[in-house]
């Protein structure tokens, strides 16, 4: 049914940019975090989407978006000079989380505001087929 | 003919939006994907020519054919983003309302055909 495969379309969406968000909120969380369980400062995390493509290839149509992986930032830690902090080395120097808080809120605006459009998508969805059903009647 | 042509006319309207429906919300979806390239379906101008079907008066004559199996999806390569994905979610979502309107549109047209076919046998 197309309508139906339209609305799973949106909801792949939704929880997509749920995951985002979910991910952005725990590098805020930690942008402070010196000691992660494998050892040295978080690792700013981000997710990879791809195009879930339809799996009849000739039918052009996909089926949404899929979060194929969620990978670490790999850029260089924040190094900042504060001898008191327990974790820092011996030139006084502490290793900060990659998080940077700016980039991070608008990352959270993009993701909210893209959740909001998908809604959007959804509810045009299911006016459409409100139409489709009131025919007839 | 109870039907004229109008109701075939005005439900294969309805599929090529549903259809077009898909392709946007597929859109808005990978609005965030990197790389990924919007998808749209042309306008059927071959939906006009369904009432008007050509004639064919000679064996080679090509009969024309249905929006089916002549519009594909097409895609726009172009794209102003630096993650090279062309999606721009403002155009996408007012393409999503017009296509809303215009299925809403369509099913009232359908809906008016409907009624008419009642009156005329309800003689009311």
């Amino acid at each position: 049914m197309r309508f139906f495969q339209a609305m799973s379309t949106s909801a792949t969406a939704l929880s997509a940019q749920r995951l985002r968000l979910d991910l952005i909120s725990s590098n805020i969380a930690n942008a402070g975090t010196t000691r992660t369980p494998e050892g040295g400062p978080y690792r700013r995390k981000v997710p990879v989407f791809a195009e879930n493509l339809a799996k009849a290839q000739k039918d052009l149509s996909g089926s949404g978006v899929k979060v194929i992986a969620v990978q670490e930032d790999p850029t260089p830690f924040r190094r900042v000079y504060e001898p008191g902090h327990p974790d820092a080395d011996q030139d006084g120097y502490v290793l900060y989380p990659n998080v940077n808080i700016v980039n991070e809120m608008v990352n959270l605006m993009e993701a909210g505001r893209a959740y909001d459009a998908n809604v959007t998508a959804f509810n045009t969805q299911k006016e459409m087929y409100r139409a489709a059903l009131s025919i007839g009647k | 003919m109870m039907f004229s042509g109008t109701v075939d006319i005005l439900s294969a309207s309805l599929d090529w939006a549903a259809e077009r429906q898909e392709l946007l919300i597929h859109n808005i979806a990978n609005a965030d994907t990197p790389g990924y390239k919007r998808k749209d379906l042309a306008f059927p101008r071959v939906l006009a020519e369904k009432k008007l079907a050509l004639a064919t008066t000679h064996p080679r004559h090509l009969p024309g054919s249905s929006w089916r199996s002549s519009a594909a999806p097409w895609h726009k390569r172009n794209s102003a983003r630096v993650d090279e994905s062309n999606v721009d979610l403002d155009i996408e979502m007012a393409r999503l309302a017009e296509n809303t309107m215009y299925y809403q549109g369509v099913a009232d047209r359908l809906n008016g055909k409907f009624k008419n076919l009642r009156t005329a046998i309800g003689g009311r």
